[in-house]
C-alpha cells in the first residue's frame, strides 16, 4: 500500500495543489490573483520534480499494477504525466498575465487547471474501465467550466455549451461501450477483458462495444465525422484553455485510447472482427487528415485554423494508434506507444507555443485573432513572432524543429508495423502534411512579410515572456538534440512491453 | 563488381564540422550586435563567411588523393535510433563545398545596397542557409542529410519572402510547397531504407549494404528522384524556379542558382545512383529525355523573355539539363563533365545574376527594352558582362566550354559506334540504348547553339545599339565594391577555362571508382538486349 501511495505522488501533489489554490483564493482577500498563478506554476514544477524522483527510484515496483490493478504508473506513464504536467505549467504561465487583461481575475481558473491535469493523469494511468471513466470525467468537467470561463462573452458561453453537450454525448457513448464490454465478458480490468475475449468469436455485444468505444474516442480526439465541435469550441474558449484542450486533452485521450485498443481490445480479442475494425480505423484516419487539412485551408481565424489543424493531426495520430493496435502483444508495442508519446509531446509544445502567442495578442479583452492581427508582428514583438514561426514549422514537421522528429518516429513505427496498408497510409499522411504547409506558412507570411494593418494590443508580462522563451528553446532543443527524449521513451518502452505480456498471462 | 568506392578515412581534426558550423556561430554572434548598427552587422557577416571560406581552403589542402570518403567524423546523435552525426567528403562533394563557401561572401558583399531594411535578419538568414547547404553536402547519414536538406528551405523562404520583389509571397510559397512535396516522399523512402537495416541505422555506409529488389529500387528511386528532380529542376518540375529567381533579391538568386540547384544533381550522384543502380538503368532513357527537353525548352523560353532575370532563370533550366544528361550517360567523361558543369553553372549563372543585380540597382527595372547601348556608358561593366555571357554560352577559353564539352563527349561515348549490332531487328534497333543516346546527344549539341542565340541576343539588346533611353546616359560604371565581387568570378571563369585539370584531378579518383563500381549494374539494367547479345556472341566465340 505504501508503495502504491508513494507511486502516485505526482497525482497527489496536483490534487492537493488544486485544493490549496481554491482555499487560498477564498481565504485571502487580495483582489490581484496573479500570486495564485505563481503558486500553481510552482506546484506544477514540484510535481515535475517528483516525477523525476520516481523515475530514478528502482526500489519502488514501478511497473506493477497499483490499487488492486485499477491503474499503473510505470516509466511510460511517468513520462506521459511529465508531458501533462509540463502542459499544465505552461498553461498556468500564459494565464497569469493574460487573465487580468481579459477581466477574468478569478482564482478558480488555476484550481480548475489543476483538476483538469489531474484528470488527464488519471486517464493515462488507467488500466481499468472505472478508473478510465473517473479520469475522463474529472478532466472533462473541469474543462467544460474552463471553456465557459469568460462568463460575459457570448462566444465562451457557446463554446462551453457545445463542448458540454457533445462531450457528455461522447462520454455516454463511452459508458455504453464499457457496459457492453462488461456484459460480454463480466470483466472491467483491461487485461481481463482481453483475456475473456481471446479466441472466441465476437458476439453482437462485443461488436457494439467496439463501435461505441471507437465513436467515443472519435469525439474526444476530434476525428472526422465527430469533429464538429472542435472549431467553435477552440474559437470560443479562452486562449490558455484552448491550449489545455489542444495539448492536454489530446495527449491524455490518445494514450488512453491506445491503452484500450492495445490491452483491452487487441487483435487477438477481436477475432474475425479485426479486419473490419482495421478498415474502419484506416478510413477514419484518411478522411480525418484529409478533411482536417482541406478545411483548415480557408480559415482566417488563427484559433479556427489551429482547430482544423488539430483535426488533421488527430488523423496522423490515428495511424500511430492503428500501428499500436496492430502489434499489440508483441514487444514492438512499447516502441509504438513511445513514438506516439514523442509525437504528442512535440505537438503539445507547438500548440502551447501557438496559443501562447494568441494569448499574447489578447490585450484588453480582445478575442478574435485573425491573420490580419498577426501582420507585422515580427516588428512589434520579435520573440512572439519567432515563437509562432517555430510553432508553425514544427506543426508542419520541418526540421530543425521538434515536429520533424515527431513525424519521423511516428511514421517509422507505422511502417515498421509491417502490414500492407501502412505504407499507403504513411504516404497519404506525408502528402497531407504538404497541404498543411500551405496554411501554416500563411501565418509566417503575415507575421514576417506583411506590415501591420491595425493596432493590436499586446499582453505584456514576465510570465508570458518566460513561457514563450521556454517554448522556443524546447522546440529547437528537441529538434536539434533529440537523443535525450528518445532515450527516455526507449527506457520507458522496455518495461511497458513486459507489462503487456505479463498482464496477458493468466 | 569492384571494391566499394566508399571507403572511409577518419579525420584527425573536426575540420568539416568547423566549416559547416562557423556560419551558425556567426549568426549567433550577430544576435548580440544591435540591429541599428548596420555597418557592424554587414562587416561581421562578411567576416564570418570569409573565415568559413578560409577554413574550406584548409579542406582543399588536406584533401588527399584517395578513394572514398575522407575527413570523416563520426559521433552519436540519436544513439537509441541508430541515427548518427557522420560527416565526410569525397571528390563529388568536395568542390561543391568550396563553391558554397566561395559564393556566400560574394552574395553578402553584393547586397550592401540592395538590402536596406532588416539587415540583421538578412545576414543571419544567409549564414544559416550556408550552414544548411554545407551540412547537406557533407553529411553521410540519411536522416542528418534530410534535416539539413529541409532546413535549407526556411532561410531561403525568408530571403525571398522578406526581401523579394512584388510577387514575392506567391513565389516563395510556391518554392516551399514544391520542394516540400518532393522531400516528404523522400522521407518515406529514407524511413523505408532505415527500417531495412539491422541493427537500425541511417548511416549511408549501412544503407548501401541493403540488398534491394528491382521493384523496391524502382519505387525508392521514384521517391528520391522526385525530390532531386524538383530541386534541379528537371522539366516539367521547373515551374517554381523562374518565379523564385525573379522575385528573390540578388543575393538570394545567386545562392539559389549557385548552390541550391546543385543539391538536386548532387543528390542524384550521392544517393540515387549508388543506392538504386538498377532503377537508374531503367529510368535512364526517360530521365535523359526530360533533360534534353529541358535543354531545348529552357533555351526557347529564355529567348522569349523580356525580363533579363527571367531569361537567366530559364537559361538555368537549360543548363541544368546538360548536367543531368551527363550524369545519366554514366561514363567517366560524362560524370566529370556534369560535376564540373555544376561548379561552372554556379559561377557563371551566379555572376549573371550579379550583373543583373548591378543593372537593377541602377535603373530599378529588368526589362530588356529599357536598356540598349550601355557599352558606351559603362565599358568596364560591359566587358565583365560579356565575359560572363561567353562563359554561360560555353565559348572555348571559358569554364563553360570544358564542362559542356566533357558532357557531350561523355554522352556520345554511349552513342552509336562503328560496331553496329546487326543481330537486332529494326524496331529494337531504333529503340536501343545506343540509337536513343545518339539522338539525345545530337539534340543537346544543337541546344548549345540555341544557348548562344538567346544569350547573345540579350547581350546585344542591352549593351549595343543606340542609346534610346536618356536615363541610360548617366549610368555609373562599376564601383570598387562591385569590382571586388565580380572580378573573382571572372578570374575563376578563365582559370577553370584554361586549367580545368586543377579541379578535374580532384574528382578523378572518386569518379573512376564510382563508374567502375556501378556502371556494370546500370548498363545491364538499361540495355538488357545489348548485354544479352554481347554475351551470346561471346558464348559463340568461346565455342
Amino acid at each position: 500500500m505504501l508503495n502504491d501511495l508513494l507511486t502516485v505522488l505526482p497525482l497527489t501533489i496536483v490534487a492537493l495543489l488544486g485544493c490549496f489554490v481554491l482555499l487560498l483564493d477564498v481565504l485571502s482577500g487580495q483582489t490581484d490573483r496573479r500570486y495564485l498563478g505563481r503558486i500553481t506554476a510552482a506546484g506544477f514544477a514540484l510535481a515535475l520534480g517528483s516525477v523525476y524522483l520516481l523515475w530514478g527510484k528502482t526500489s519502488l515496483q514501478l511497473e506493477s499494477p497499483i490499487f488492486g490493478g485499477i491503474m499503473v504508473l510505470g516509466r511510460f506513464e511517468l513520462l506521459a504525466c511529465a508531458v501533462l504536467l509540463l502542459i499544465g505549467l505552461f498553461v498556468t504561465l500564459m494565464s497569469i498575465d493574460w487573465a487580468p487583461e481579459q477581466g477574468v481575475s478569478i482564482g478558480e481558473l488555476y484550481a480548475l487547471v489543476c483538476f483538469a491535469v489531474l484528470g488527464m493523469m488519471l486517464l493515462v494511468t488507467a488500466t481499468h474501465m472505472i478508473s478510465l471513466f473517473l479520469g475522463l470525467e474529472v478532466m472533462s468537467v473541469a474543462i467544460y467550466v474552463l471553456a465557459a470561463f469568460k462568463r460575459n462573452s457570448p462566444y465562451a458561453a457557446e463554446a462551453g455549451m457545445k463542448y458540454f453537450v457533445l462531450g457528455a454525448f461522447g462520454t455516454g457513448l463511452l459508458l455504453y461501450g464499457m457496459a457492453y464490454a462488461y456484459g460480454a465478458t463480466g470483466k472491467l480490468a483491461f487485461a481481463d477483458v482481453a483475456q475473456a475475449l481471446a479466441g472466441k468469436e465476437p458476439t453482437g455485444y462485443v461488436k457494439l462495444a467496439v463501435l461505441m468505444l471507437v465513436a467515443a474516442f472519435g469525439f474526444k480526439l476530434a476525428l472526422v465525422p465527430f469533429h464538429m465541435w472542435t472549431p467553435d469550441v477552440y474559437e470560443g474558449a479562452p486562449a490558455p484553455v484552448t491550449a489545455l484542450m489542444a495539448a492536454g486533452v489530446k495527449t491524455a485521450a490518445v494514450i488512453a485510447a491506445g491503452r484500450v485498443f492495445v490491452t483491452a481490445l487487441p487483435p487477438s480479442a477481436l477475432g474475425s472482427l479485426e479486419p473490419t475494425v482495421f478498415k474502419i480505423l484506416g478510413v477514419l484516419a484518411v478522411i480525418t487528415m484529409t478533411a482536417g487539412n482541406l478545411m483548415a485551408l480557408p480559415q482566417r481565424n488563427l484559433k479556427r485554423m489551429l482547430a482544423y489543424s488539430a483535426v488533421a493531426h488527430a488523423g496522423y495520430l490515428l495511424i500511430g494508434l492503428m500501428a499500436a493496435h496492430h502489434v499489440a502483444g508483441q514487444p514492438q508495442v512499447g516502441d509504438v506507444m513511445g513514438a506516439l508519446l514523442v509525437y504528442l509531446f512535440v505537438y503539445a509544445l507547438a500548440n502551447l507555443a501557438a496559443f501562447a502567442v494568441v494569448s499574447l495578442l489578447g490585450g484588453q479583452s480582445q478575442e478574435d485573432v485573425s491573420l490580419d492581427h498577426l501582420s507585422g508582428l515580427s516588428g512589434r514583438h520579435p520573440l512572439g513572432a519567432a515563437v509562432l514561426a517555430l510553432a508553425m514549422l514544427s506543426l508542419a514537421g520541418v526540421p530543425p524543429t521538434a515536429g520533424f522528429f515527431g513525424k519521423l518516429t511516428l511514421f517509422k513505427e507505422a511502417l515498421r508495423a509491417d502490414e500492407g496498408k501502412f505504407p499507403w497510409l504513411v504516404v497519404l499522411a506525408v502528402l497531407n502534411s504538404v497541404v498543411s504547409v500551405f496554411y501554416y506558412l500563411r501565418v509566417l507570411v503575415h507575421t514576417y512579410f506583411r506590415d501591420a494593418l491595425r493596432p493590436v494590443l499586446l499582453v505584456r508580462g514576465t510570465a508570458l515572456t518566460l513561457a514563450l522563451g521556454l517554448l522556443a528553446f524546447l522546440t529547437l532543443q528537441v529538434g536539434l538534440f533529440p537523443s535525450r527524449w528518445f532515450e527516455a521513451t526507449a527506457q520507458a518502452a522496455r518495461p511497458a512491453t513486459t507489462q503487456v505480456s505479463t498482464s496477458a498471462a493468466p | 563488381m569492384s571494391a566499394s568506392p566508399f571507403a572511409e578515412t577518419m579525420a584527425s581534426f573536426p575540420l568539416l564540422s568547423l566549416v559547416t558550423f562557423l556560419p551558425v556561430a556567426g549568426a549567433l554572434l550577430l544576435l548580440l550586435v544591435p540591429g541599428t548598427n548596420e555597418r557592424a552587422i554587414r562587416g561581421t557577416g562578411l567576416f564570418i563567411s570569409l573565415v568559413a571560406f578560409i577554413a574550406s581552403v584548409f579542406v582543399w589542402r588536406r584533401f588527399a588523393d584517395v578513394t572514398g570518403f575522407q575527413l570523416v567524423e563520426r559521433h552519436a546523435w540519436i544513439p537509441s535510433l541508430g541515427i548518427g552525426y557522420t560527416l565526410g567528403i569525397d571528390g563529388i562533394s568536395f568542390l561543391l563545398v568550396m563553391l558554397t563557401t566561395f559564393i556566400t561572401p560574394i552574395a553578402l558583399l553584393s547586397s550592401t545596397h540592395a538590402i536596406e531594411h532588416r539587415v540583421k535578419e538578412f545576414t543571419i538568414s544567409v549564414l544559416l542557409l550556408e550552414t544548411a547547404m554545407l551540412g547537406a553536402l557533407v553529411s553521410l547519414d540519411l536522416v542528418l542529410f534530410y534535416v539539413f536538406w529541409e532546413a535549407m528551405l526556411i532561410p531561403m523562404y525568408l530571403l525571398i519572402g522578406v526581401w523579394g520583389g512584388k510577387e514575392r509571397i506567391y513565389a516563395t510559397t510556391k518554392f516551399f510547397l514544391y520542394t516540400m512535396l518532393g522531400s516528404v516522399l523522400m522521407l518515406v523512402g529514407v524511413l523505408y531504407l532505415y527500417l531495412r537495416t539491422n541493427p537500425a541505422s541511417a548511416a549511408f555506409a549501412d544503407v548501401l549494404e541493403i540488398p534491394l529488389t528491382r521493384t523496391e529500387q524502382l519505387w525508392l528511386f521514384a521517391a528520391f528522384g522526385l525530390a532531386f528532380a524538383i530541386k534541379v529542376p528537371l522539366f516539367p518540375f521547373h515551374t517554381w524556379l523562374p518565379d523564385a529567381h525573379t522575385e528573390a533579391p540578388t543575393a538570394g538568386s545567386v545562392i539559389l542558382a549557385g548552390v541550391l540547384l546543385k543539391m538536386g544533381t548532387y543528390g542524384f550522384l550521392r544517393f540515387a545512383f549508388p543506392l538504386f543502380p538498377e532503377a537508374v538503368g531503367v529510368y535512364s532513357v526517360p530521365m535523359m529525355a526530360l533533360a534534353v527537353i529541358g535543354i531545348i525548352y529552357g533555351a526557347m523560353t529564355a529567348y522569349a523573355q523580356t525580363d533579363v532575370k527571367k531569361l537567366v532563370a530559364y537559361s538555368s533550366v537549360s543548363h541544368m539539363g546538360y548536367i543531368v544528361l551527363g550524369m545519366f550517360a554514366l561514363t567517366k567523361a560524362g560524370i566529370e563533365g556534369a560535376m564540373l558543369q555544376m561548379l561552372n553553372h554556379g559561377i557563371s549563372t551566379g555572376a549573371l545574376f550579379l550583373c543583373v543585380g548591378v543593372l537593377y540597382e541602377r535603373r530599378h527595372t529588368r526589362e530588356i527594352s529599357e536598356y540598349g547601348g550601355l557599352a558606351k556608358v559603362v565599358p568596364v561593366f560591359a566587358t565583365i558582362f560579356m565575359i560572363v555571357t561567353f562563359s554561360s554560352i560555353g565559348l572555348p577559353g571559358t569554364n563553360g566550354f570544358v564542362g559542356e564539352f566533357l558532357i557531350l563527349t561523355g554522352t556520345f561515348e554511349e552513342a552509336l559506334s562503328s560496331h553496329l549490332d546487326a543481330t537486332l531487328a529494326w524496331k529494337d534497333f531504333l529503340l536501343s540504348w545506343r540509337v536513343v543516346t545518339t539522338v539525345f546527344a545530337t539534340i543537346a549539341t544543337l541546344g548549345v547553339v540555341l544557348g548562344a542565340v538567346y544569350m547573345l541576343s540579350m547581350f546585344r539588346r542591352v549593351m549595343f545599339g543606340e542609346i534610346k533611353n536618356p536615363k541610360n546616359l548617366t549610368l555609373k560604371d562599376l564601383s570598387p565594391r562591385e569590382l571586388l565581387y565580380l572580378v573573382p568570378m571572372v578570374v575563376l571563369i578563365f582559370l577553370i577555362g584554361f586549367f580545368p585539370n586543377v579541379l578535374l584531378n580532384k574528382m578523378h579518383r572518386s569518379v573512376d571508382a564510382f563508374v567502375d563500381h556501378y556502371r556494370p549494374a546500370i548498363v545491364k539494367a538499361r540495355s538488357p538486349e545489348t548485354v544479352a547479345a554481347r554475351e551470346g556472341a561471346r558464348a559463340v566465340e568461346a565455342r
